[in-house]
């Protein structure tokens, strides 16, 4: 029971990471396509990007938080 | 992907540096076994009834087999990113020795760690691009700060699942499987030889530090095995499958330090997040203070023996790795196909 309870927790953190992951590449990636004629444009592309992408890490680390507090509280029984 | 133009090339340099590196390990790991027995550098372990005393590091020999396999490989290749693979690996050593041999305090090896990812940048080993399974983003000047977080990360990482016999160096071996395969698909030959000294290291360590373990690897050779799986992940670009390979130890960093709020060595702990039973059985605490950890999590369905533990983290180990499998397919069909 608790085996599968553990590979069931890794397999939703595994679709998370996904998620991340699919959200950076449609929405993060193509940024740059709008910057595309300003000579400034590796700068501020790449400011943007870090910051979102550190947003988006934050709240996967969030949402892990949330998930990890679920699964304790049904394995472990912690209030 | 590797370029099978130079199959015979890559069959003998990796057939080269496969041996050299399995074998140094073989062979040095005896004698220093009997150099740290008879110096008194031994550890008690806890987890036994009759609390033996091993020897530890094991760190010395297993950078000689890497450094040795590594050096071989750059007078085949003559390819900077196998220095500077090199230089990380060694450099992680280097920290994890200190911390071996002083107590040093908890943020010691997460800050010092970052001059290990520096000949990764300094020596260009890495790309501009990240693979993001569902396709790569163009982040050349975002990857050097993540270079930067990724070699401590990942170093600190594997240096946490260094709970008991067997658990570091078996779970390196399982992971570093789907590590290889990504590299021969998204990275190209010098790295692929360049990470094949991890594995056979490993695989040699493990027939010493199975359990019972005549051996630790100490945090000289936790963070080497850490510092080279994340140097090895990023100049083969191969980032996120890595980091899917080590879910189990990267959830455990996560939980343990989402649970005491700061950076601080288990040693520091006041409550232990499992406790030994009288038959040398370890149970979950329940202590509600107690940090959550993998190991806590493991035990939640009742009280195990410690190779039992063990079994069950490589367990996690072989998931993940499927889970990185699927992974590799996943980008192999966004990057390759499309």
């Amino acid at each position: 029971m608790s085996q599968t309870a553990l590979l069931s927790f890794f397999s939703l953190i595994w679709l998370m990471v996904l998620a991340v992951c699919a959200f950076l590449i449609i929405f993060v990636a193509p940024i740059h396509f709008i910057f595309l004629e300003d000579p400034y444009d590796r700068l501020i592309i790449s400011f943007i990007q870090a910051s979102l992408a550190v947003f988006t890490v934050i709240i996967l680390v969030l949402a892990l938080s949330k998930l990890k507090k679920m699964y304790l509280r049904r394995q472990l029984r912690i209030r | 992907m590797l370029n099978f133009n130079f199959l015979s090339d890559i069959i003998l340099y990796g057939v080269v540096v496969s041996v050299v590196s399995f074998f140094s390990v073989l062979v040095l790991m005896p004698s220093l076994i009997k150099i740290l027995t008879t110096k008194g550098e031994v550890v008690q372990d806890y987890h036994k009834a009759e609390r033996p005393r091993i020897p530890r590091p094991a760190g010395p020999v297993l950078v000689a087999g890497i450094g040795i396999a590594e050096i071989i490989l750059y007078m085949f290749t003559a390819d900077l990113r196998v220095v500077a693979i090199l230089l990380t690996s060694v450099i992680a050593f280097i920290i994890g020795y200190i911390d071996d041999k002083r107590v040093m305090p908890g943020w010691f090896k997460p800050s010092a760690l970052v001059l290990a990812a520096i000949p990764l940048v300094v020596l260009g080993a890495h790309d501009s691009y990240l693979n993001l399974i569902f396709g790569t983003a163009y982040i050349p000047l975002l990857y050097i700060p993540l270079i930067l977080i990724a070699v401590p990360v990942v170093g600190n990482t594997i240096n946490s699942i260094d709970v008991l016999n067997g658990a570091v160096s078996g779970f390196v071996i399982i992971t570093s499987i789907p590590l290889l395969i990504s590299i021969a698909i998204f990275g190209d030959n010098t790295i692929f030889l360049s990470a094949l000294p991890l594995f056979f290291v490993s695989l040699a360590f493990y027939k010493f530090h199975k359990y019972p373990s005549r051996i630790f690897p100490g945090d000289s050779g936790t963070l080497l095995l850490g510092a080279m799986y994340g140097s090895v992940a990023i100049a083969g670009s191969s980032e996120i499958v890595g980091v899917i390979a080590l879910l189990p130890a990267v959830m455990n960093s996560f939980l343990f330090l989402s649970s005491v709020k700061r950076i601080v060595e288990h040693r520091e702990v006041k409550s232990r997040p499992t406790i030994l039973t009288e038959d040398y059985k370890l149970a979950a605490s329940s202590e509600q203070g107690a940090p959550v950890t993998l190991l806590r999590l493991i035990l939640t369905g009742g009280p195990l023996s410690e190779d039992s533990i063990v079994h069950q983290i490589f367990m996690l180990a072989a998931f993940s790795s499927i889970l990185s499998f699927v992974s590799i397919f996943i980008q192999y069909y966004f990057l390759e196909m499309h």
